[in-house]
């Protein structure tokens, strides 16, 4: 499966590289380091969710790409290279297109970003995260995270109730409609009380507040999870000094700073750091791959 | 000295400001290991019961009497050790689950007391194992179905090993495959564990043959308390709700003659027929009337309609059936057979992708909403409470009515004819979620005539319901039929379908059986068939009910 060296690993290694990663994309301001961010990024979220996936990225990174440049040069006006004098006789600028291009690239790093953490941290890992403040932060998260779908399916199926029995979404009053929809709501809200007073029931039974609550996660922290740990740490701590030593200047010119050699090596350990992903994907099909080429024994096949 | 788990002695209960008791000087005491079912009809005081017998969650008011928890009374027994020793099940498992997946839900309540993540991980997993969750140990419980979902309920209870557990009504919302295997897993506790299981259920069919003791209640008193092979002929006939709610083995075997502690099951049954009728007894036929269904016009036709809900699989594929005016249809078949599906594609709530559907000859994409839901069909949904918001049953009644298109006085008319029709007077006043399930059904049956259907669509119409809101329900249907009305069901129940519908199909694989009399539809089913079929095929041709079994019965001893 993609992504299952990261998936597996302990919920911390995931937050912790994710979180360098973001920290990483909001601080840059150097355009080929958050070039590289949003390719990386775009390529890792297709590689965790395929193909479909793909297509759908593709449509929403074209749009802001090409919108975000044209509103900043709309209303920024900064720079020297004036392509176009606009009627309200502000200049359309070079250099504000560029900065919003820029900035462009940034948001859609972190954007992208955060849709592979949204694709490893699933709601156990989030619960287990977030619960190691508290226990009792920990059961609210879980609690929440089971009403949800409860009031998406519950409202859905009160809607079909209502319909059975004649109150039609179809009738075209919409001041009918909005007392409809009131109503539907009332009705879920009387059910959720309902459910509430149960689950409370429920809790009781099973001794809630009767003792300090313990906090149980199935996850283990291996040896591994330690080392990746580091190493997340040890290549983050590197490329700051690439993201946060080179600059660049949109105005009024436009000033890029050029790699030196530190800098080409910090830029070297950002981009291991990007590539870590795959990296312990690799290690995780190596693992199993031995038990699937053991074939039976011949005794078994012929005796 | 015996040791007893629960004893109670003259326990009487008031709730706050009620000078009626709720428990009436009850007396008992239950060993260790005990299977105790506790029955009766609904308001007798079963659930005030089971949660006097459960401190933390006893209801608040006046206790009198004695009642002592593994030898201690309540003040001196601790939340602690009494969360850990007394599990309680709750009825609707949907509402009692409190976090999102299955491993968080079995470790609850041994977070709750304070254990170390070692020992909660042995326990869950030990758990799980044993009620063979391991499958879906990481899966949301959202996506799980309501039988697994109380089963995992009780796994999260028996993951904190307790003594005993209590559980009020956990079958009412299964269906009977889930059921089965939820009655087995409490067995195998009770057997293999010495676990004490002590369950409020009205219906008996599944639960009698495998508990140890019964108890049943009437207005709040214990009335009976006896080994259910100890039921007596006298006692069914003292106890209306005890003959109604027994299985249908032990009612023919009392209408023979014989006591029906002797047999509750189909086996036992079988035997005492065979030892009445040792020779090919001479009527074998029961000769039903022909009702003319082939000539009726058809109210709903289904012809080759496919339905999905995603491309991976067909609910309904080559859908076809057909349903007659002014005829009871019964729609069996197993869970995700499409039954709901269906229900809801004839009553216009979802559009089928291919095939056609005609209501009373005309195609329903033809109909407006207007003209649909409001005079043609109406479709009562399983889960009735999803029609109740109000403050009264009487302002959810009214908000159907006040959309019916008729003048004034002949609205009010409609309104307390059917009002009285279904015996609702009494009710009006109430907040909908403090009537009974039975009554509530009966409710959303009210609401729906008030459209006046010509085709009305119920889907599971006796779930939850008591033998005698079954029997009620039953004959209201009937009446409803004789004055025109189409009626079809889908269900669970054949002892129901047997017993009060014209016609009866089965669901399978996507596709529907043609629609037959329920005798013929009954007594060609070697599964899905009733109790005093599988009792009688042996001997008899085609009985299907009690009443034709006993009929037949009488009539080979009597000669003719």
């Amino acid at each position: 499966m993609k992504g299952c060296g990261l998936k597996n690993a302990h919920p911390v290694v995931g937050f912790l590289y994710f979180l360098s990663v973001f920290l990483l994309s909001l601080s840059m301001s150097h355009p080929v380091i958050a070039a590289v961010s949003l390719l990386f990024a775009v390529f890792y979220d297709g590689y965790l969710k395929g193909k479909k996936a793909v297509k759908s990225i593709v449509f929403a990174v074209v749009p802001v790409v090409l919108f975000v440049p044209l509103i900043n040069g709309l209303f920024s006006h900064y720079g020297v290279t004036v392509l176009f004098v606009m009627k309200s006789g502000n200049s359309f600028t070079f250099e504000a297109v560029v900065y919003g291009l820029f900035l462009a690239v940034k948001f859609l790093s972190v954007m992208f970003w955060l849709d592979c953490f949204n694709e490893i941290i699933d709601g156990d890992k989030f619960v287990y995260l977030f619960g190691r403040f508290s226990p009792r932060l920990a059961l609210v998260i879980s609690m929440t995270l089971r009403f949800i779908p409860m009031l998406r399916d519950g409202y859905s199926e009160i809607e079909k109730a209502g319909r059975g029995i004649g109150f039609s979404d179809s009738d075209k009053n919409l001041v009918k409609k909005f007392k409809d929809t009131a109503h539907k709501l009332s009705v879920l809200i009387t059910w959720v009380l309902e459910r509430a007073i149960d689950t409370s029931y429920s809790m009781k039974a099973r001794g809630y507040g009767a003792k300090r609550r313990s906090a149980y996660s199935k996850y283990v922290f291996t040896s591994f999870d330690g080392l990746l740990c580091a190493v997340v740490a040890a290549l983050s701590g590197l490329s700051c000094f690439c993201v946060f030593g080179l600059r660049a200047l949109y105005n009024p010119i436009i000033i890029i700073d050029s790699f030196t050699l530190p800098d080409t090596l910090s830029f070297a350990s950002f981009v291991m750091l990007l590539l870590l992903v795959y990296a312990v994907d690799i290690r995780e099909k190596k693992l199993v791959k031995p038990f699937e080429e053991r074939k039976p024994d011949g005794y078994l096949m012929y005796g | 000295m015996d040791k007893f788990d629960f004893e109670a002695d003259n326990l009487s209960f008031f709730y706050p400001g009620e000078t009626v008791p709720a428990l009436d000087k009850i007396s008992f005491r239950i060993a260790p290991g005990e299977f105790v079912l506790i029955t009766g009809r609904s308001g007798s005081g079963k659930t005030t019961l089971l949660r006097a017998l459960k401190p933390s969650l006893s209801f608040e008011g006046e206790y009198s009497g004695s009642r002592l928890f593994f030898g201690k009374d309540p003040a001196s027994f601790p939340a602690v050790e009494e969360a850990q020793n007394i599990g309680f099940v709750l009825q609707n498992p949907d509402f009692q689950a409190v976090t999102h997946t299955v491993r968080s839900e079995l470790a609850f309540g041994l977070e709750n007391l304070g254990f170390d993540t070692p020992t909660i991980r042995m326990r869950t997993a030990e758990a799980a194992a044993y009620f063979g969750l391991e499958d879906i140990f990481d899966q949301p419980l959202s996506a799980l179905s309501g039988g697994k979902l109380q089963l995992v309920c009780l796994a999260s209870i028996i993951a904190l090993h307790p003594k005993a557990i209590l559980l009020d009504e956990p079958l009412s919302q299964l269906d009977p495959m889930t059921c089965d295997s939820f009655i087995g897993a409490l067995r195998r506790l009770s057997l293999e564990n010495a676990i004490t299981v002590i369950l409020s259920e009205h219906r008996l069919e599944k639960v009698l043959p495998v508990a140890d003791r019964i108890f049943v209640m009437e207005d709040g008193k214990l009335t009976f308390d006896a080994r259910p092979c100890d039921i007596t002929k006298k006692e069914l006939e003292k106890n209306d709700f005890l003959k109604a709610a027994v299985p249908s083995s032990a009612r023919i075997v009392a209408g023979l003659g014989m006591e029906p502690g002797s047999a509750l099951n189909v086996r036992d049954a079988k035997r005492l027929l065979d030892s009445v009728f040792p020779n090919e007894p001479a009527y074998k036929r029961i000769e039903r009337e022909e009702n003319g269904m082939e000539t009726a016009t058809p109210a709903v036709e289904l012809k080759n309609v496919t339905f999905s809900y995603d491309e991976s699989k067909r609910v309904l594929n080559g859908f076809t059936l057909t349903v007659r005016q002014n005829r009871f249809v019964g729609i069996l078949g197993a869970n995700a057979a499409g039954k709901t599906t269906m229900l809801r594609l004839m009553g216009g709530i979802y559009r089928s992708y291919a095939g056609k559907i005609l209501l009373f000859g005309r195609n329903i994409k033809k109909y407006s909403d207007k003209e649909l839901f409001r005079g043609t069909v109406a479709l009562l949904p399983q889960k009735v409470h999803m029609l109740f918001a109000g403050n009264t049953v009487e302002e959810d009644l009214r908000r159907v009515l006040d959309t019916v298109d008729l003048p004034k006085e002949e609205k009010e008319e409609l309104f307390s004819r059917t009002v009285g029709f279904f015996s609702l007077e009494t009710l009006l006043s109430r907040h909908p979620y403090d009537i009974s399930q039975g009554e509530m059904q009966r409710a959303a049956f009210c609401m729906a005539m008030l459209r006046r259907p010509k085709l009305l669509l119920l889907d599971e119409p006796t779930k939850g319901m008591d033998a005698l809101f079954k029997r009620e329900l039953g004959e209201k249907i009937r009446s409803l039929v004789k004055g025109g009305m189409t009626v079809v069901a889908v269900s669970h129940d054949s002892e129901f379908c047997a017993e009060y519908c014209d016609e009866c199909a089965f669901i399978c694989d996507g596709i529907c059986s043609k629609p037959c009399p329920s005798g013929d539809f009954f007594s060609d089913n070697f599964f899905y068939t009733t109790e005093a079929n599988k009792i009688s095929r042996h001997i008899f041709e085609n009985a299907v009910t009690e009443t034709e079994v006993l009929a037949l019965c009488r009539k080979n001893q009597n000669g003719r």
